[in-house]
């Protein structure tokens, strides 16, 4: 019964996952539209304000979340943002083959240890979009997300050792009559 | 790997077929199967009771040591 719980889940999970993908993907090609017409209207990023004893320079949106940015940074955030929005769908779509192997009642496969480590790699890609954010557009949310992504990454890779392990012993444990 | 499974030569002896092996062992002719072509990696004590009984042997009788046997042949 656990199991049939576990696979339903997965399932609805799956579809969920489905949604964001496609949203991500969405997202992905009307990117340098989005992006264009927030330069073009920065009232979009929400009202703006100077910075307390500052007046406002002429182009330069001051907010307190997200950062500043400058009218120079389209380029910049063009990359930045695909390179993201890249890794994302990266981790959404390995997660997705993943759930997909739990919704068939085979948890333990052998590739699920090889979707892990891709998810790893999709981690190593945005740690390193947002690392060369800091040197550039840094704000207190690029930092802590840097850190989180890097973490992540070694528990991605944790659980790719794991799942790994648990193919070898269910293999052992098959082939043990 | 040198635990060799002897089960087909037992099999032999006392005439009896994988299918009605499986059935009165309890075990699905696939994994007899596994077991009677030595692609298994361990065995269940359970198993090989259930096996010495239905085939009336004893447990030497199913397995050998294939580093040993290569020894008895070169020392004759």
């Amino acid at each position: 019964m656990l199991r049939d719980v576990t696979c339903r889940l997965s399932g609805i999970l799956c579809l969920v996952i489905d949604l964001i993908l496609i949203l991500n993907v969405l997202a992905l090609l009307l990117l340098p539209f989005l992006l264009n017409m927030l330069y073009e209207q920065p009232e979009l990023f929400g009202p703006i304000s100077p910075r307390a004893g500052e007046e406002n320079p002429a182009g330069l949106v001051s907010h307190d979340y997200p950062a500043d940015v400058p009218p120079d940074s389209y380029p910049f955030y063009l990359v930045f943002l695909y390179a993201c929005g890249f890794g994302t769908a990266w981790i959404l779509f390995e997660g997705r083959r993943i759930l997909k192997r739990v919704a068939q009642g085979d948890p333990f496969h052998a590739r699920q240890s090889r979707s892990f480590q891709h998810i790893a790699m999709a981690l190593g890609l945005l740690t390193t979009a947002f690392a060369v954010k800091i040197f550039t557009y840094n704000t207190f949310l690029t930092l802590f997300c840097a850190a989180v992504f890097f973490i992540m990454v070694f528990v991605a890779l944790l659980l790719a050792d794991l799942f790994r392990q648990a193919y070898l012993v269910k293999t052992e444990n098959e082939l043990t009559i | 790997m040198p635990i060799v499974v002897t089960l087909d030569v037992m099999m032999a002896r006392r005439k009896i077929g994988l299918a009605q092996l499986a059935d009165a062992v309890g075990l699905t002719q696939a994994n007899l199967s596994i077991l009677k072509n030595g692609h298994a990696r361990a065995i269940r004590f359970s198993t090989l009771e259930r096996l010495c009984q239905v085939l009336d042997c004893q447990p030497a009788d199913l397995l050998a040591c294939e580093t040993q046997r290569k020894e008895d042949l070169t020392h004759g």
